[in-house]
Parts: C-alpha cells; sequence; structure tokens
C-alpha cells in the first residue's frame, strides 16, 4: 500500500514540474471571470441600479404632479431602465434570486386590474409574478393614451389605489436592482474564485445563463407571438406575447439583451467564452466554434433591428421576417446549448441525482 | 474427459464461506446505506413521484409505478429485505425481496439507467441462488461472484478501447478540467494528465481481474482497486455510491482467512451451524444452480457485444449501449425541439418540460428509443397522427449534428430492437 502512494507521489511531482512545450497548457479562467466580472457584469448592475433609482424618482414626480409631460419624463425612464435590466436579466447568479422574476410577461392585466380595486396584494406571491415588474409598468403606463392615463392617475375612482400599486411595483424593481448590484460588488471576489467548470462554478453558472437566455429571446420574445409555441396561444399570430406590448418596444428589448449576450460570450474587448473556445480548438461543421457563435450573435442582432416596424405590426407586414429571426435564434440557442456547453464540460440543467 | 472431471472437482470442492458471508453482510450493509441516501436526497419523489410520464424498457410497458405512498413502502420493504440479507435472516427469501423490489424499480424508467444499478440487480439475482448463511460451501459460490465482477472490470475495460478515448484522451480531457478545485487539481487542467489518466483506466480495467484472481498478486490488486475508485470517486463526486460499493465487493477476491479473521474480530462466525454435514457436491439441486449460473455467464459475456448487430456509430445512435458495462465513456448532448400537428393543421412547438422532469429530457435529448417513446405519448396526448422534432446532438466534442430528418413523422416509426436506419449518419470531423 505504502509503495503505491510512494509511487502515485512521485508522479504527482514529476507531471507538476514538467512544463509542457506551449506556455499555458491551461486557459487562465481566473483571467475570464475577472474580465466578465469587472468588466461586463458589475458595471450593468450599476447601470440598472442608477437606471432604477431615477425612474423611482420620476415616478415620484409624476404622482406627485400628474401631468403629460411628468408623465413623459417617466415613460423615458421607463424604457431607460428596462433596457438597462436586459443587461442583467440573464444573471441567475444575483443573490437574492429576485431579478428574473421583475420581467415575466405576458402582462397579467386581470390580476393587474384587481390588484389595484381590491387594493390588498403581495407581490411575491406566485399570482403576482406576472402582474409586477416592467411589464406591469408597461402596461400602466403605455395601455392608454397620455391624457387617458393622465387621467387614471388624477380623476379615477381607483386613483389613490393605482398610485399605491405603481409606488409598491416600481419600488420594488428599485430595491431589487440596488441589493442586486451590492450584492455583486460584495461577492465579486466569490464569483472569480469559483473558477472551475464543475457545478455551481461560475463558467458552469454563466454557459447555463447564456443558454437559458438564448432560448428565452427565440421562444419567448419571439416564438410565442408567432404562434408557434405551445398551445398557449391560438396558433395564430398573436402580440399579445410580446414584451412590452404597449410600449411596442420589443424590438429595441431583444437587440439589447442580445447585445448584452454576446459581451457576455465575448467578454467585451476583454477574455470570454470565445478565447475560451478558441483555446479548445472547438470545431463547428469543421469550421471553428468560438468565431461562428460570434456571427451568429452579430446574424440575430442584425436580424432583430432590421425588420422596419415594431413587432407587434411585423407580425402581419414582416412575418416572414420574424419567422427568419425565430429560425436564428433557435441555431443560437443549438450553438450555446449544446457544442459550447459540450466542449467547456459544462452541465446544462442540472439536476440532483447520480451518473455512470 | 479428464478435463471435466477435473472442472467439476474444482467447482464443487468444499471450501470456507467466509468471504461469502463477509460479502453477504457488506452487501446488505451498503445497499441499506444506499437506500438511506437515496431517499434523503428526495430521489424517491423526484424520480418515482413527480414525473407525469415514464419511459419503460421495451417488453415492460406492463410496469407501472405505484402511488406516492406505494413507491415510499416499496424503498421501506427494499431497505428491510437489505438489512434481513445482511443479518442473514430469512436470507434466500429477503434476497429474492430485494433483488424483485431493486429491479421493479430500475425497469419503471430508462431515464435512470446506470450501469450500477444494473450492477447491483445483478448481484442481487446472484445472492438468491447462493448459499450465504453456510459455513462450508462449494467453490463456485464464490466463483460466481468473483466472475460477475470480473465482467465489470473487464468490459468496462475494453469499451475503453477506442479512437476517443486514447488517442484523444475523450471525455477525460473534458471532464478532468472541471474538478480543478480539488487538491492537486491544477493538474487536471494539463492535457497529458488526460491521457494518463485515460490510459491507465483503461489498462486497470482489462487487467485488473486477471490479478485479483492470482493468489500472489491479489494484495497489490486490491491495493490499486482502492486507489482507483478512491480516485474516481474523488474526481467525479455524481457517480455516488459506486466506487464504495465496488471496493467493498471486490473483497470477494481476498483469502477466506482475512474474511475469517474479520467474522472472528466482530465475533459473527461461531453462530453458524452447518445444517447439512454430507457434501452436497452430487446433488441435483446444486447441478441445476450451476447450469442456470453458466446460462447467465454465457449472457453476460454475449450481451455486451450485441452492439455489433447494428451499423451506425455506438455512441452516436446508442443501439446496445446499454447492460455493456460501458462506464463514464461519452460526453454527450442534445436538445430536441419537438412539434405536433394541431387539429386545424398547424405544427407547433411543444415545450418538452411540460411532459418531463429535467433528468428525463435531457436523457431522452440523445437518445433515439426515448425520442421515440417519447413521441408517442405526445401522439395519444394530443390525441394526432403527426410529430416531428428537430433534434441536434453531439458526441466527445464533435461538434452539434442534426439527428433525423425533422420531415420525418416520428409517430410512424416502431420503436423496437431492429436497426434505426432512419438515423443520420454522425459528419466526418
Amino acid at each position: 500500500m505504502l509503495k503505491y502512494i510512494g509511487v502515485a507521489a512521485a508522479l504527482l511531482i514529476l507531471l507538476n514540474g514538467c512544463k509542457p512545450k506551449n506556455d499555458g497548457d491551461n486557459f487562465d479562467r481566473v483571467a475570464m471571470l475577472t474580465n466578465l466580472g469587472n468588466n461586463v457584469i458589475v458595471p450593468a448592475h450599476q447601470q440598472l441600479s442608477i437606471a432604477a433609482a431615477t425612474l423611482k424618482a420620476k415616478k415620484d414626480s409624476f404622482t406627485g404632479n400628474p401631468s403629460s409631460v411628468t408623465l413623459d419624463s417617466l415613460k423615458a425612464a421607463f424604457l431607460n431602465a428596462y433596457t438597462s435590466f436586459m443587461k442583467v436579466e440573464s444573471f441567475s447568479f444575483t443573490p437574492n434570486g429576485e431579478t428574473r422574476n421583475l420581467n415575466v410577461f405576458v402582462t397579467d392585466t386581470t390580476q393587474i386590474n384587481a390588484n389595484i380595486s381590491t387594493g390588498i396584494y403581495n407581490l411575491s406571491a406566485a399570482n403576482n409574478i406576472q402582474a409586477k415588474g416592467f411589464p406591469a409598468i408597461d402596461y400602466l403606463l403605455f395601455s392608454h393614451s397620455s391624457i387617458e392615463i393622465v387621467n387614471l392617475f388624477t380623476a379615477d375612482a381607483n386613483t389613490p389605489k393605482r398610485i399605491q400599486y405603481l409606488n409598491d411595483i416600481t419600488n420594488e424593481i428599485e430595491t431589487v436592482s440596488a441589493s442586486a448590484s451590492t450584492e455583486w460588488n460584495n461577492s465579486l471576489s466569490q464569483f472569480i474564485g469559483a473558477s472551475g467548470t464543475d457545478i455551481g462554478s461560475s463558467v458552469g453558472m454563466l454557459v447555463n445563463d447564456l443558454s437559458f437566455e438564448s432560448e428565452r429571446c427565440r421562444r419567448e420574445r419571439v416564438g410565442n407571438s408567432l404562434g408557434y409555441i405551445g398551445f398557449v396561444s391560438s396558433g395564430n399570430v398573436d402580440a399579445h406575447f410580446l414584451e412590452a406590448y404597449h410600449s411596442a418596444h420589443s424590438k429595441e428589448l431583444l437587440a439589447a439583451n442580445l447585445r448584452e449576450l454576446k459581451k457576455l460570450y465575448e467578454g467585451g474587448t476583454g477574455t470570454g467564452f470565445d478565447d475560451y473556445l478558441v483555446y479548445l480548438n472547438a470545431e463547428y461543421n469543421g469550421q471553428p466554434l468560438a468565431p461562428a457563435i460570434s456571427n451568429q450573435f452579430d446574424l440575430v442582432i442584425q436580424k432583430a433591428e432590421i425588420i422596419p416596424v415594431d413587432y407587434a405590426t411585423a407580425l402581419t407586414t414582416n412575418r416572414p421576417d420574424m419567422e427568419s429571426l425565430f429560425l436564428e435564434l433557435k441555431k443560437l440557442t443549438v450553438m450555446l446549448k449544446v457544442d459550447m456547453s459540450s466542449q467547456l464540460g459544462v452541465i446544462i440543467n442540472y439536476s440532483d441525482n447520480d451518473g455512470d | 474427459m479428464m478435463g471435466i472431471k477435473k472442472l467439476k472437482s474444482f467447482l464443487f470442492e468444499e471450501t470456507s464461506a467466509a468471504p461469502l458471508i463477509v460479502f453477504r453482510i457488506a452487501f446488505g450493509v451498503m445497499m441499506f446505506l444506499s437506500l438511506v441516501r437515496f431517499a434523503a436526497n428526495g430521489w424517491i419523489d423526484s424520480l418515482y413521484v413527480q414525473p407525469k410520464f415514464f419511459f419503460s424498457y421495451y417488453g415492460f410497458e406492463w410496469l407501472k409505478p405505484l402511488n406516492a405512498t406505494g413507491m415510499y413502502i416499496v424503498f421501506g420493504l427494499m431497505m428491510l429485505a437489505a438489512l434481513c440479507i445482511a443479518a442473514g435472516f430469512l436470507y434466500r427469501f429477503s434476497a429474492i425481496v430485494f433483488f424483485l423490489l431493486f429491479t421493479y424499480v430500475e425497469l419503471l424508467d430508462k431515464t435512470n439507467y446506470l450501469n450500477h444499478y444494473y450492477f447491483i440487480s445483478i448481484i442481487s439475482l446472484l445472492m438468491c441462488l447462493l448459499p450465504a448463511t453456510k459455513k462450508v460451501v462449494p467453490r463456485w459460490a464464490i466463483l460466481t461472484l468473483q466472475l460477475q465482477m470480473a465482467i465489470v472490470y473487464f468490459f468496462a475495460g475494453i469499451a475503453k478501447i477506442n479512437a476517443d478515448w486514447l488517442l484523444n484522451a475523450m471525455p477525460l480531457k473534458v471532464w478532468l478540467p472541471t474538478r480543478t478545485d480539488i487538491p492537486f487539481g491544477f493538474l487536471l487542467d494539463k492535457t497529458l494528465v488526460a491521457y494518463l489518466f485515460s490510459w491507465c483506466g483503461m489498462l486497470f480495467d482489462v487487467t485488473i481481474a486477471f490479478f485479483l484472481f492470482n493468489r500472489r498478486t491479489v494484495w497489490h490488486a486490491y491495493a490499486l482497486v482502492v486507489i482507483f475508485h478512491v480516485i474516481t470517486a474523488t474526481l467525479f463526486p455524481g457517480i455516488g455510491m459506486f466506487p464504495f460499493i465496488m471496493i467493498v465487493c471486490a473483497t470477494i477476491f481476498l483469502p477466506a482467512q482475512f474474511h475469517e479473521r474479520i467474522l472472528k474480530a466482530f465475533k459473527l462466525n461461531p453462530q453458524l451451524q452447518i445444517r447439512n454435514p454430507q457434501s452436497p457436491s452430487n446433488s441435483t439441486f446444486q447441478y441445476l444452480l450451476v447450469s442456470t449460473l453458466a446460462v447467465h455467464f454465457l449472457i453476460q459475456l454475449v450481451l455486451p457485444f450485441r452492439y455489433v448487430l447494428y451499423l451506425n456509430n455506438l455512441f452516436y445512435t446508442e443501439q446496445g449501449y446499454r447492460f455493456s458495462w460501458r462506464v463514464m465513456l461519452m460526453e454527450k448532448a442534445g436538445l430536441v425541439f419537438f412539434h405536433v400537428k394541431d387539429k386545424d393543421g398547424k405544427l407547433r412547438e411543444i415545450n418538452n418540460r411540460d411532459f418531463l422532469t429535467t433528468q428525463q429530457e435531457k436523457q431522452m435529448s440523445t437518445q433515439p428509443d426515448m425520442i421515440l417513446q417519447f413521441a408517442q405519448h405526445l401522439k395519444s396526448h394530443f390525441q394526432t397522427d403527426e410529430v416531428y422534432a428537430e433534434a441536434y446532438v453531439t458526441v466527445n466534442g464533435k461538434g452539434s449534428n442534426l439527428f433525423f430528418d425533422p420531415k420525418m413523422n416520428l409517430t410512424k416509426i416502431q420503436d423496437d430492437f431492429s436497426d434505426k436506419k432512419w438515423i443520420l449518419a454522425q459528419a466526418e470531423r
């Protein structure tokens, strides 16, 4: 027994001593995570928390003095915050875990109206998940003309309760965004330290997030409204399934989300997953995988933005363009979820049980 | 004829039952602990109560899970049977109960197929046939367990003799770097180490049984068994109890004196009486048992080679993959988009997770027989005659491949043991 331990120890020491010719047999995941943490994730959270604070301030000025002027600046602050939110939505690591709940659509307008008229609701309850966050504000501020909205917030039977509801859902966005930003600052070293690729590692988590988010773009941001997905819709095009349906900002949000995913993948100008895949010589259809994924990101961003009208209109006027966007998003999902994850040895959708 | 006579006297020669008794006790205790761990992890619920659909094995569609209470009772009885096996109480009856219940649970869902569960089913089946409570047993009783262990190692070894494993160090090259967080983990990122582990793993598996059978090398070989399994347990915590079960089961190769000392140390030996002092070697019952075991081992030797009957790439199609001791051989991932035609003739993509658990979806995505089963389920659920799937699979980092024609109506395809010719060839890269 001792003999074996001796041999094993000698082997380990030997291996440690021998340096391969190309310097850096190891990909520096710590450098990648440091770059992603410092230059992608933390700035995105900072941007959101500033935008959410502005949103809260503009909401206060609007509810203090509802007018078309204060409404317009509230709307602008809302769209800015919503767009900023697209940059952080993909990160499941947000320690309080509530971030994703701020953008669950299709908006449940019936629930929102019920909450307002009763004045009794618990925003953390499961039945309110589609009645709060950005989709709910989108409905409250954009579902009618500006004059009518101002009227609902000044001279309606439910005005005080409506103001209260807007207060509660806006403040929740502000609180969650601020705490997510703080938590990321505090746990950045922990994030960089978890530099393996196993379950619970930062790489494992980010690859899962990239897959999850690209699938969400395909399915929820485009597919549902086309009537392709499941039996939730009638099987016909239905604009109500779009994100930010009332403000007609689906296109801008999708593009912002995809740009951020690309930035996360490439690490901006620093080290990212593309460099990791280059290091691994990963291939896709006989070509290098890393640039193939970058090109696919460019393609879907281009396809998302090239549509000349808002998506609700495009569903009828530019349907082939929407379908083509849907198909290219599917390709992106396959590349991230199957090819990239498999090259990195990352388990997608980890579920707790034994394997062999 | 001399050879047969020799073999007969070799097989039926009486020998100390101590190795078998220690094996029986250790196996019973290990099974009990494994089941407790299984239950404590909530897996009875997540694997056998939560799923709305189960991937039956061909020919075992009639086996259905019980309700939650029923499944918990099944596991409770299994734990009880494991303890009875360890105690030698109603031994043969307990072994049969354990084998039947364990195998029943395993047959409920392909999703949960693991080589080590298959191993446990087989060992418990063999134990039903062995006189594991006697003081003196014929040699074949011990040889049976040794041979089964040897088959596991040997076939696991020859399965590793393939280009990916030996020439590309795949999948270890991808898996090892995921464990750089353990002590000495920085080594695992080195390509050289992946090659070293691949080759050593193959050589170990192929040869270890021969050294375990040899009296002069058995102790060294057993030390290697312990080292090997401790390393695999450290590198791949996901394989659960398997390394420890193998470490315990491999004691069957150790000399009888060792087991006798263990039994003495625990004061377990004296209570066991020889019920039948007369040599049992010429009883018909024994001949029947040995013949049955011979058939069993013949099947064991042939079954892993059934894959040659199929033309496609084994790892890619997995035709003839299960029940062959192919352990941790490939990094495979897949993604399937299912489409069903609704009453208005429109194609709808369904969300797999509406019907399957995470684990079921993951297993189904890479295995064609499960894709067909799920298509049949969708057919009856939606009362439709058209189900299509767009499936992408990658094996050992070769890049995603379209698995089969997405325009092929899956409801028209029978799932049986014939070659699945509709699977598209894996692109040469």
